[in-house]
């Protein structure tokens, strides 16, 4: 099965090992405190007003670990030259985010991998040149090593190692170091950290107490600042905390809204956070479902290898040019007027091919094409292989973009009648389930959506006739309370771009990833304030993300569930 | 006198063997009285079997060309017939491939998969997460997150009394989780064979380095429960878990070591032909599956197979799901197709018997302790539950095997567009396969599923199987 692995991306601006444990050699100076109290009054910041109450109630923070991306990433960003990528199982597909703490459950088989992960770690890690082997040269090699892990170890943990920790893996390498070598001493000591379940799991161990005044102090606590920093990198990096947030965080400045703020913004500024963008889309847009499409041929003979891969591409390149930018907006993906296509994607663009191997950006054809929804990869990931789905292109609007997927087919037969001969359109053949009583109470809003694709078949080509009959792809979509008629995709574009009900479902969508965990009751207040922000932004996804990173929900959690 | 009136009750509902074959003695292809008892295998006493072994297919199964009911075999009767006697040519078009070993199967007829369609979501999603587990699943819109209970090879490998360093094996790339643990959480497979062998096989290693890991774990398991004291329940119940299975493994990197094994070879390169690679996959996995059972990593490994591509069974590419099983019974071209596909499982599984009887286990082989199921995510391609072949093989020392059962329909339940008769749960069968290992349960998963006449009750092990 294909699957393109968007998380092993690289970033810029390697670090040697070396660079980094000197870069992080305050960490070690820490110690673990959970002494201080947090100053939560407000500050000059604009993202939270002073005269806005705090919400009645935080939901719990439930105990989550690294994704399978997360793992690469983070072991890449520590040793950015070991060659070797760790493999670990993750969140079933298909079941929603995949940083989802109640979707993370331990296994026999996880606990193996993390096991095998860390041997191998290890053993690459000693081979580096400016690794532990290194030390042999020093005068020292003993203290040289031991050096070498607990700079290390803090960084591994992204918090500071308490006492303990540090004797701990000192007594299990020195005494190892009695009856074998250094290096093989060492080589131990590495696959204890790439073990510890603070590596493994977000361990948030230093929370605060609030002010005596907050109006919260007696049922919140807020997110420590080393916490605080790994949400952030999580979030908008996929990847651990680089050492400016190290810094920060050491200096406890992320207890302060107005510095978690400066932070996001840096970050968001960041080519890191295109991997993080990427990597939400993916997984809210069903971008990865062109990954599984297997053609029939002889239905669809434009179909190859290179069409697959491009339409994909075409899809990370849209939805970076639309959500990475400053100014960028949920609309700027609804309604994006360009894209980028390679010979293959010209073709069934219909628009001049570019020299083979190369991208080029072209102008939509507004009467035909709009954003996301137009592209020839939903499209087709949207389809049943070998025709147009308007089921799948209506759920996909219905659950993903506006937040009311449609119940399943409970009790109902969800197959199509046999194609009995007669000529007829695509649409034709889906209006049966509207027809029948038993699926129309479903259908009519699902087809209502889905035929506003007929104008595409199931590779995404526009069309007029299917069948040799004229297309009909007008619909109508219950947006906010209201029916809306439509008539294509474009307007139905227009339709959902300008919507609140899809704004808020954006804002859904992004929280749910933020916290990493499934929305609950309790967070109602604070999505209500989200919205809002997000609607006042005109629909600014970093001003939203911003936004989450300074709310509530993301920076206090309450007591009793500690 | 026709079949019916003939018959003679087998466990109060059916007609006996000898009136079946009574029944068939005109049909040359057929056994006829003239062969006298049966052949099945006969157990001597019913003991507890060892090791079990699942082939999880998709798709369901063509029941029009699964079934092998001789002519005039009443469908509203129970009746059994051997299946020693019966023709390569008598045999159904998809347990046709089962000839050769037809003596260590059990072809059960008549069984239902109701609880995809009581706990109804979509039925793919519900199927793969029922058929092992019996058990209520959990929703989070279309899909199911949980079951609320163990599937049956952790029920089995929870209480053997020898389970192995591994607890239980998972193989193969699966659409849905199959298998789920003690909290009724999916248990993930491994997806790549090399990999997989060297979970099994880590080669050997210095008993200075063995300590050495196994001090590393010995730590984080001391790490881990540290963590856990900070947590909430909910989570605090997450860490127990993996607390424990750090220690399973700490336990399991030196046991491994101790397996006597004998030569073994990690599989072969993936073939780069799509279609070579099927076999490859089912091949590798298998292999393992078998090897792990035989050397005694685990009594329990489940291989999932999603089954040929359209290429593999020679047709234009395309998609099997949707072209061909979704109107198996209005297109015969698609009957025809998903029979093929039914047939490639019952390929899988006779190479499976042929393997574990090949094995010496003292006086027998393996496969009489080991009970191999080829179990199913659904009843028919088209999604209907009242039609849910099982076969199972091996396992005579439990089993009476070489046997083809049936089941009559007596339940009243709902359908899509109306209702119909349902023979006995599916879960009445894993109640069969887990009492086999000495068990001692009356339920698997839920205990009764509603039907149009009050509750039908889902407990029990099914009649005549030992």
């Amino acid at each position: 099965m294909k699957r393109r692995l968007w998380w092993v991306t690289r970033t810029s601006g390697r670090r040697s090992l070396a660079a980094g444990a000197l870069a992080f050699a305050y960490v070690c100076a820490c110690q673990a405190t959970d002494s201080a109290s947090v100053d939560t009054g407000s500050t000059e910041d604009d993202i939270v007003s002073p005269a806005e109450p705090a919400c009645a109630d935080v939901a719990p923070s439930p105990l989550r670990r690294l994704t399978p991306e997360q793992l690469v990433r983070t072991v890449d960003d520590l040793f950015p030259h070991l060659g070797w990528m760790p493999v670990m199982v993750g969140a079933e597909p298909d079941t929603g985010l995949d940083n989802a703490a109640e979707k993370q459950h331990p296994s026999a088989l996880l606990v193996y991998q993390v096991h095998r992960n860390a041997v191998e770690i290890a053993a690459r890690v000693v081979a580096l040149p400016d690794g532990p082997t290194a030390c042999d040269a020093t005068p020292d090699p003993m203290a040289c090593g031991g050096q070498f892990l607990e700079t290390l170890l803090p960084k591994v943990l992204r918090r500071p190692a308490t006492a303990k920790e540090r004797l701990e893996l000192r007594q299990l390498w020195q005494s190892a170091a009695q009856s074998t070598s250094l290096t093989a001493a060492l080589e131990l000591g590495l696959q204890a950290l790439f073990q510890h379940p603070g590596f493994l799991y977000f361990d948030e161990v230093d929370d605060r107490e609030l002010d005596a005044d907050h109006p919260r102090a007696a049922s919140w606590v807020a997110v420590g600042p080393y916490a605080m920093a790994s949400r952030l990198s999580y979030l908008l990096w996929n990847t651990m905390p680089d050492d400016e947030l190290f810094r920060a965080a050491a200096a406890e400045e992320l207890l302060d809204v107005a510095a978690v703020q400066d932070q996001a913004k840096r970050m968001l500024a960041d080519p890191r956070s295109d991997v993080a963008v990427i990597n939400f889309a993916r997984q809210v847009f069903e971008l990865d479902k062109v990954d599984d499409i297997v053609p029939k041929h002889s239905v669809l003979p434009a179909w190859s290898d290179e069409l697959q891969q491009a339409m994909r591409e075409e899809m990370d390149r849209m939805v970076l040019a639309s959500l990475a930018r400053p100014e960028s907006s949920l609309a700027d993906l609804l309604l994006a007027e360009h894209t980028w296509v390679d010979a293959a994607l010209a073709d069934i663009y219909g628009v001049p091919a570019p020299m083979p191997g190369r991208w080029e950006r072209r102008r939509l054809d507004p009467t035909q094409r709009v954003g996301l929804l137009t592209t020839p990869g939903f499209l087709a990931a949207h389809s049943v292989y070998t025709y147009a789905s308007p089921v799948r292109r209506g759920v996909f609007v219905l659950s993903r973009l506006m937040c009311s997927p449609p119940p399943p087919p409970v009790d109902v037969d969800t197959n199509l009648p046999p194609d009995d001969g007669v000529p007829k359109t695509n649409r034709e053949r889906f209006e049966a389930h509207v027809a029948n009583p038993a699926c129309a109470g479903c259908h009519a809003a699902i087809d209502g959506i889905g035929f506003g694709f007929e104008g595409y078949d199931a590779v995404g080509r526009y069309r007029t006739e299917d069948g040799g009959y004229p297309v009909d792809d007008s619909g109508t979509v219950r947006l906010d309370g209201e029916e809306l008629p439509f008539e294509g995709a474009v307007e139905l574009a227009h339709h959902l771009a300008a919507s609140p009900q899809v704004s808020a479902c954006a804002v859904r969508w992004w929280y749910a990833y933020a916290m990493g965990r499934a929305v609950t009751d309790v967070d109602r207040c604070e999505l209500d304030r989200l919205e809002q922000r997000f609607a006042d932004s005109g629909g600014n996804i970093r001003d939203l993300l911003v936004a989450l990173v300074t709310s509530d929900a993301f920076r206090f959690k309450p007591k009793e569930a500690r | 006198m026709n079949a019916t009136s003939r018959a003679r009750s087998v466990s109060g509902g059916g007609i006996g063997r000898r009136d079946i074959f009574g029944l068939l003695a005109g049909a040359a292809m057929w056994p006829s009285l003239a062969r006298g008892r049966s052949s099945a295998r006969a157990t001597t006493s019913n003991g507890s079997l060892q090791r079990l072994l699942v082939l999880f297919a998709t798709q369901g199964t063509v029941h029009s060309t699964w079934r092998m009911a001789p002519a005039d075999a009443p469908d509203d009767k129970a009746w059994e017939f051997d299946l020693a006697g019966v023709q390569r040519e008598a045999f159904s078009r998809c347990l046709e491939p089962l000839y050769a070993v037809r003596e260590h199967i059990l072809a059960l007829d008549g069984l239902s998969l109701p609880m995809t369609q009581v706990f109804g979501v979509m039925p793919h999603h519900t199927g793969h997460a029922v058929a092992l587990s019996g058990a209520r699943p959990t929703l989070d819109g279309d899909y199911v997150t949980r079951v609320a209970g163990p599937s049956i090879d952790q029920l089995i490998a929870a209480q053997h009394p020898d389970p192995g360093p591994i607890g239980s094996l998972h193989y193969g790339q699966s659409f849905r989780p199959v298998c789920h643990d003690r909290t009724g959480a999916p248990i993930p497979s491994e997806t790549d064979p090399a990999l997989a062998f060297a979970r099994l096989f880590p080669g050997p290693q210095d008993p200075q380095t063995l300590a050495g890991r196994r001090s590393v774990l010995d730590l984080v398991a001391r790490q881990t429960d540290r963590m856990r004291a900070r947590l909430g329940a909910d989570d605090r119940r997450k860490l127990e878990q993996h607390q424990q299975m750090i220690r399973d493994l700490e336990r399991q990197l030196e046991t491994v070591q101790a397996l006597a094994c004998g030569p073994v070879v990690p599989p072969p390169e993936e073939p780069s032909d799509p279609v070579a690679a099927i076999d490859w996959h089912a091949d590798a996995f298998t292999d393992l599956a078998i090897t792990a059972l035989a050397c005694g990593h685990s009594r329990v490994a489940t291989v999932y197979d999603p089954g040929p591509s359209c290429a593999y069974l020679g047709l234009e590419c395309g998609n099997i799901h949707q072209d061909h099983a979704h109107v198996v019974g209005l297109l015969p071209e698609a009957t025809e197709v998903m029979t093929d596909f039914c047939r490639y499982y019952a390929r899988r599984l006779a190479n499976v018997v042929q393997r574990l009887a090949a094995i010496p286990d003292g006086e027998q082989t393996l496969l009489d302790s080991t009970l191999v199921v080829l179990a199913n995510e659904l009843g028919s391609p088209n999604h209907d539950f009242w039609e849910y072949p099982l076969v199972l093989a091996g396992g005579s020392n439990h089993f009476r095997t070489g046997r083809y059962l049936h089941w009559p329909a007596t339940d009243r339940i709902t359908r899509p567009y109306g209702e119909v008769l349902i023979g006995p749960a599916h879960n009445r069968a894993l109640v069969s396969v887990v009492r086999a290992f000495g068990i001692d349960t009356q339920q698997v998963g839920v205990d009764h599923v509603t039907g149009l006449d009050g509750n039908i009750d889902v407990t029990g092990a099914l009649d005549r199987l030992t």
